[in-house]
């Protein structure tokens, strides 16, 4: 491979320039085109955009046929493999199941109080219409963590809008097309979502690694006493583009030691993903509310004053869903109050039969406790019993089985 | 006559299969990472078009490389047209080693394709974080750099075989 100066020259004019044969473009006009593709798809210009929209349409669409024989084989794996797992799954949902009944009351009470104190500080988001998309390409790229969803512009899909599998986040759309979008997913290493962690509110950035975990940043380490595993990870809402309060992950690994990052595990398993849902938040303010109410409502040409009747409506509505709340919990708590009833009467039946063993077992104590004292006197008897008995007048001493007589042995004995 | 023509419609049917094979790999964003190993993966394109190109294989012209780039960047969801410069920047690399090479060797190929990734690789790593403003993890890129040059003897070595026993070529 040894080279002249003139031979390297030649060599290299020859792969950027000549057509080798059956080759019909010459390298360096496609670097060329190459380049400046980069450059204008780096700029915004809307008939790029719009040309690139048009070919992302058509890849994609592509991409979803030339991937189904990949697909299907990894979703028949993945079928296989649940297949064998399903009696001991559900097992464990079942137990699941029965914990999260009896959680649910009261989280709807809470969420419904919530819902309430966030009108009254004017933060409170409402999601729009969820639109419902099925994954068309996911490829789980080593690089970028990403997908499509078959909803584009024209379904109403916004670059921003956030991407939720159930009530789990997952990403944000950062890309529409018409009939496609692309969603950055959160362990992407470019995706930053500000944060709460629980119990104590601390508010962070969890930012992607390109792994299926993100870590937390932008937190002093003076915090992190205040975290332990097992904390949760939910939207803080700031910036205002994320509704707050959607839940994210959980902390995983943590030590508390200033080498280590804090990890947070997500909610959902984004490799499992097929459908999403993509929400927008608008907020709702209690001014408008107010203003609405005081401007009353104009009927067949009569003014009513007060609130509307759609207001009254959804008033209603709250108020009928905050009863039947009411009376779940009020039945609840009859049925577990009959249960402690009968709970109380088994136990006192049973502290009376054990008192009354008691009481048994305590004559039956004293019995063998007096038994023991008169052996025990019967055998100071025999030593002391000539000293302490009366036999004439000369000598002092107790007539035999007089208490005095008794007392005179047992003192001997305890001498 | 009829064999004559079914030979040809089969020749030309197997000489169709790499490029076939790179669009497929484009398409399907190929990174070989089944397993889910952190970190693991190669780029099998990048070894399609050093071989096809070094060997100057039929039906595998530049115009359809830079292609596949395009349909690659596309499907990645990286910037239109990086796959493409950096699928050119290969194929150059490759061109100058057929230009400078009067007795081909597997070692010496081997080797000038670690050089070619790696350029090619610093030079992705570079448009996306300086130019773009794309964070990307290196790691990913220096293991993807080592196995696809790994892996580079294997694919080698599977060509070949496919070259000389089906196509009955005896220069690649």
């Amino acid at each position: 491979m040894s080279v002249s100066r003139d031979d390297f020259v030649i060599a290299i004019r020859s792969a950027f320039l000549k057509k080798q044969t059956k080759q019909k473009f010459s390298l360096l006009s496609l670097i060329s085109i190459s380049i400046i593709i980069i450059i204008l798809s780096s700029q915004n210009f809307k008939i790029v955009s719009f040309i690139k929209a048009g070919i992302n349409e058509v890849i994609y669409r592509g991409s979803l046929i030339i991937s189904f024989p990949e697909k299907t084989l990894s979703q028949l794996n993945d079928k296989i493999k649940y297949h064998f797992n399903v009696h001991s799954r559900a097992t464990l949902l079942e137990d699941e199941i029965t914990q999260f009944k009896s959680k649910e009351v009261s989280l709807q009470i809470i969420e419904f109080e919530n819902q309430k104190l966030k009108q009254q500080l004017d933060d409170y988001l409402v999601s729009k219409d969820l639109i419902y998309a099925k994954i068309i390409i996911d490829n789980n790229s080593p690089y970028l963590k990403s997908f499509i969803i078959n909803k584009g512009s024209r379904d109403g899909i916004k670059v921003g809008m956030v991407v939720l599998d159930q009530k789990y986040l997952v990403g944000k759309v950062i890309e529409v097309n018409f009939n496609s979008s692309r969603v950055l997913l959160l362990s992407d290493i470019n995706s930053n979502i500000p944060i709460s962690i629980s119990p104590n509110n601390l508010q962070a950035i969890a930012s992607g690694t390109g792994s299926d975990y993100a870590k937390v940043n932008y937190l002093k380490k003076i915090h992190y006493d205040k975290i332990s595993n097992e904390s949760l990870v939910y939207t803080s809402g700031t910036g205002g583009l994320i509704k707050s309060g959607i839940p994210i992950g959980k902390v995983i690994d943590f030590k508390n030691d200033d080498l280590n990052e804090i990890k947070i595990q997500f909610f959902s398993d984004f490799s499992q993903l097929q459908y999403v849902s993509v929400a927008s938040f608008d907020r709702v303010t209690q001014s408008n509310d107010d203003e609405q109410q005081e401007e009353g409502t104009w009927k067949e040409g009569i003014m009513f004053k007060g609130p509307s009747a759609v207001q009254l409506n959804e008033r209603l509505e709250a108020l009928i869903q905050e009863k039947e709340i009411n009376d779940e919990i009020r039945e609840k708590i009859e049925t577990e109050n009959t249960q402690l009833k009968d709970q109380l009467s088994v136990i006192q039946r049973k502290l009376f039969q054990t008192e009354r063993k008691i009481t048994e077992q305590e004559s039956i104590i004293n019995s063998h406790n007096i038994d023991k004292e008169e052996f025990e006197f019967l055998k100071l008897n025999l030593e002391f019993g000539e000293k302490c008995a009366k036999k004439n007048l000369l000598v002092k001493g107790y007539k035999v089985g007089t208490p005095e007589y008794r007392k005179c042995v047992l003192r001997r004995g305890i001498k | 006559m009829t064999q004559l023509g079914r030979n040809t419609i089969f020749s030309n049917f197997l000489k169709i299969i790499p490029i076939t094979l790179l669009f497929f790999s484009v398409f399907n964003e190929f990174d070989a990472n089944y397993f889910g190993i952190p970190y693991l993966s190669f780029n099998f394109a990048y070894i399609l078009i050093f071989y096809c190109t070094l060997k100057a294989i039929d039906y595998f012209g530049y115009g359809l490389i830079f292609l596949a780039g395009l349909v690659n960047d596309t499907v990645v969801g990286l910037p239109l047209g990086l796959s493409s410069f950096c699928y050119m920047l290969i194929c150059i690399f490759s061109s100058y080693l057929r230009s400078i090479t009067l007795r081909p060797r597997m070692i010496k190929d081997w080797i000038f394709f670690l050089i070619t990734v790696s350029v090619t690789n610093s030079i992705y790593y570079l448009v996306l974080s300086f130019y773009f403003v794309i964070e990307l993890d290196y790691r990913f890129l220096l293991v993807n750099n080592f196995t696809t040059f790994l892996l580079f003897f294997f694919f080698y070595s599977i060509f070949n075989i496919y070259y000389i026993k089906f196509l009955g070529r005896s220069d690649v």
